[in-house]
């Protein structure tokens, strides 16, 4: 176990190295990241100045070890120092923590919907196979992972908040904002977690346990409880933890259509107004996180599973 | 003599006794026919198609064409010279379901474009990869990871933005992370094909490692890699209409799904079907593709599974 601990962990260091490098060659794409960075009416001197200021004239390696370990009055990326972001004037890695909650918020209650809602319709489709429960459930998760989400919110607002007036359509300021914005980015896991439910059911539900179970009198209700959903749902726990790693990236789209000042929102204003260095905090920092997750999930699987070490 | 006798060759023997039986084919295409799902799919993904080759003959009207004073006019609404639009018409005039049908032109090349490129990339790193191992299996198997750890959506659009917004960098910025899944997946056939005999004998028969990977191994892992494909074009589709949306896709005037939505956005207390008809046939396309995509997978390799759930 120790040893697969410091594998995984050492893996993640070199993952977590090569995310860095993407994100410093992304500045780097079209060969000339001064005009990237700046303005779209800077003239040619005032970007051949800035680039001078930012050292973006010295060889590639230097600038990718001075991005990493500071130069001047950067303390480097090592220590969470992205640089100052242009628009707010303050350092970058701050403004993208400063919104990192209301993306933990939403994501967190994405997954929550997507359990509350998926676990059951799953269940119940796997349990009622071939009846219109199935196909009900069925067919919403086809359609669930065929639409894009943005459209749901959108037709969300539109019938939900401005036509029935129930919910607010956007912003930041109760319980009841966050409801509309959750439905929207957990769409896509809801109807990927209803099929995988289903699909570990059904296949459970097949197995020499469940005759068991049921050849020694056990109503069918205790059936599906007891024994086949804890068997099914180990799968689902990790897809669980996995999603809501892949959703903290993922609520870009819903944090624009709902003004959700996460750090979603924050990173397409920055796309939009060429301040990059938020860009690059943001993205360092969710794919820490991600990578994080990942290196705790595998290693709660094989606290759980000790077979997965030697295989 | 008796050995003369077993020289009958055995395709003639098999000839005699079994009557040739329908062709791989139409054993498809029958199994199509029991399908209503698939072939739902296969009639939605066929309309797209022929509006996206010929939107010309289906458009009722030039969908570029901006008249001030009949904006935002809803659906069956007829102008004076009586033209009729029949899902309305959009903030500047324009006919939606015309604007719908010329749409679907840069939402099928960008999946189809997509998912060609990043299989290209994904296939020719995954052989590469599960054929040598070793030092350059640890280096692209760490890309791997790095790039499924980056939000997908922030990467896309940070490349698109940066490069500039147009139909190649589109392609280019969708395609950068798509490469890993087909990557993965091809990694992990070869590595089990490879041990194949018939893989083992070619090798010893003295094939050199071209040969090897493109005549052995890769027709052996092809139909997962078209599998993939016919997966993921409904996410390209998906993707390609949020760049739009966002407003780092294809520039305007050209329609798309995803601009005509982000136009919607703005308008969805007075005028609702600007935003819902685009999305909606988004939505059919993008279904259409998937269940048909779930066929093909069925048919193909139903060891795949798994990709989609």
């Amino acid at each position: 176990m120790r040893a697969y601990t410091i594998r995984r962990a050492l893996q993640s260091l070199i993952v977590f190295n090569v995310v860095l490098l993407i994100v410093f060659l992304m500045l780097h794409l079209t060969g000339d990241p001064a005009s990237v960075l700046m303005p779209e009416d800077s003239t040619r001197e005032e970007i051949a100045e800035f680039s001078k200021a930012m050292g973006f004239d010295e060889p590639l390696h230097i600038q990718y070890f001075r991005f990493i370990f500071g130069y001047g009055r950067s303390k480097g990326v090592i220590r969470g120092d992205f640089g100052f972001s242009y628009r707010h004037n303050l350092p970058a890695m701050h403004l993208v923590l400063e919104h990192f909650p209301a993306t933990i918020q939403l994501a967190l209650a994405a997954v929550l919907i997507s359990v509350v809602v998926a676990l059951p319709a799953g269940v119940l489709a796997a349990t009622f196979r071939n009846t219109w429960i199935d196909y009900v459930s069925t067919i919403g998760a086809m359609l669930g992972q065929s639409m894009p989400n943005f459209w749901l919110g959108l037709m969300l607002i539109m019938i939900v908040a401005v036509g029935l007036d129930l919910l607010p359509t956007s912003g930041y300021e109760g319980a009841e904002y966050i409801i509309l914005p959750a439905l929207t980015a957990g769409l896509y896991q809801t109807a990927r977690i209803t099929r995988m439910v289903r699909s570990g059911m059904l296949e459970v539900l097949e197995s020499d346990y469940i005759r068991t179970a049921r050849s020694k009198g056990l109503i069918e209700r205790v059936v599906v409880s007891r024994h086949a959903l804890k068997n099914a749902s180990i799968p689902v726990v990790t897809l669980v933890g996995l999603e809501l790693g892949i959703l903290l990236g993922g609520t870009v789209v819903t944090e624009v259509v709902f003004a959700w000042p996460g750090v979603g929102y924050l990173v397409v204003d920055a796309i939009y107004n060429h301040d990059y260095p938020v860009v690059q905090a943001a993205v360092t920092l969710l794919s820490c996180i991600f990578v994080g997750i990942n290196l705790g999930v595998d290693l709660l699987y094989a606290w759980l599973d000790p077979r997965i070490v030697y295989a | 003599m008796a050995h003369e006798k077993a020289l009958v060759s055995p395709r003639e023997f098999v000839e005699e006794e079994e009557p040739r039986g329908p062709s791989e084919l139409q054993l498809a295409l029958r199994d199509l026919m029991h399908r209503p799902m698939a072939l739902f799919g296969l009639i939605c993904v066929t309309i797209v198609v022929i509006w996206a080759l010929f939107p010309w003959l289906f458009a009722p009207l030039d969908p570029l064409a901006q008249e001030m004073d009949r904006f935002l006019k809803p659906p069956g609404f007829v102008d004076p010279e009586g033209r009729v639009y029949f899902l309305g018409t959009d903030q500047q005039g324009r006919d939606i379901l015309s604007r719908i049908i010329w749409g679907a032109r840069i939402s099928l090349i960008v999946g189809f474009v997509a998912v060609i490129v990043s299989g290209c990339i994904g296939v020719t790193l995954g052989l590469i990869s599960g054929y040598f191992g070793g030092v350059i299996d640890a280096v692209i198997s760490r890309i791997i990871d790095s790039m499924l750890s980056i939000p997908f959506i922030l990467l896309a659009i940070s490349i698109v933005a940066i490069l500039g917004p147009s139909l190649r960098n589109v392609i280019i910025a969708i395609s950068v992370r798509t490469w890993i899944v087909y990557a993965r997946v091809i990694r992990g056939a070869v590595i089990s094909a490879k041990e194949n005999e018939y893989v083992v004998g070619a090798k010893a028969a003295g094939c050199g490692t071209p040969r090897i990977l493109l005549v052995y191994l890769l027709p052996n892992v092809i139909s997962s890699a078209i599998v993939i494909a016919t997966l993921y074009l409904g996410r390209m589709i998906i993707i390609e209409a949020t760049f739009s949306f966002l407003g780092v896709g294809v520039p305007p005037p050209t329609p798309t799904w995803g601009g005509m939505l982000a136009d919607g956005r703005e308008y969805l207390d007075t005028a609702w079907w600007i935003a819902l008809f685009p999305g909606l046939v988004l939505m059919l396309t993008v279904l259409g593709v998937n269940l048909l995509g779930d066929w093909i997978r069925d048919a193909l390799d139903p060891k795949l599974k798994h990709l989609t759930n």
